[in-house]
């Protein structure tokens, strides 16, 4: 069994928007940039080990 | 590659995690800054498309790889000679996780031996490495 988690999509949509506007104006070549982009983009913390564990369930 | 820095995919995640580890977030803006003196091999980018297609999250996924491809332009591939070094560590560390042997084999081999991550009490354990200290020697 696959495991699905929810993510809400209107967080997604402004952030793919923010993205493909850095891209148009070139700014992730600036690497402080991407360091912002990938801040922005928060979601859930886990370590393999919990991801595994949460894959486990799934599969039981 | 003498001197270089492995960072470890756990900084990436903790910078796009949730909860606000700001020390996560500073280490990337130093590597951002120095980027001559860090690098990483491929698998960490398997690692992030691993996670977001579990996490069910594609759109996240792409943010997120671009990102970090803009960000570690020196990523060096993992040869079958990687392989062998880490199965050689496996011998000698058995009950750690091969994933993590392959990440030092793959270091050793590019004579290699400081890594950029968070407190692991597995990676702490191999000899072979030593983990830069976060909270006290943010500069990379």
């Amino acid at each position: 069994m696959e495991l699905k988690i929810e993510v809400p999509t209107t967080k997604i949509k402004k952030i793919k928007k923010m993205v493909d506007k850095e891209l148009k104006n070139n700014s992730l070549n600036n690497k402080l940039e991407s360091v912002k982009i990938i801040t922005r983009a928060k979601g859930p913390v886990c370590n393999w080990k919990d991801l595994e564990k949460e894959i486990m369930k799934g599969a039981i | 590659m003498k001197n270089k820095k492995f960072i470890d995919s756990n900084i990436i995640f903790y910078c796009s995690g949730d909860i606000g580890y700001r020390w996560a977030v500073k280490v990337a803006q130093e590597v951002a800054k120095n980027d001559n003196d860090t690098y990483t091999d491929v698998f960490l980018f398997q690692e992030i498309l691993d996670r977001f297609y579990y996490l069910n999250d594609p759109d996240k996924a792409e943010i997120i790889y671009n990102a970090v491809r803009s960000l570690l332009e020196n990523t060096i591939k993992v040869t079958v000679a990687d392989f062998d070094k880490s199965y050689e560590l496996h011998q000698k560390y058995p009950n750690l996780q091969p994933r993590l042997l392959l990440r030092v084999g793959t270091m050793i081999n590019n004579n290699s031996k400081k890594i950029i991550s968070t407190y692991s009490a597995d990676s702490e354990e191999i000899e072979e490495i030593s983990r830069i200290n976060l909270m006290e020697d943010i500069k990379v």
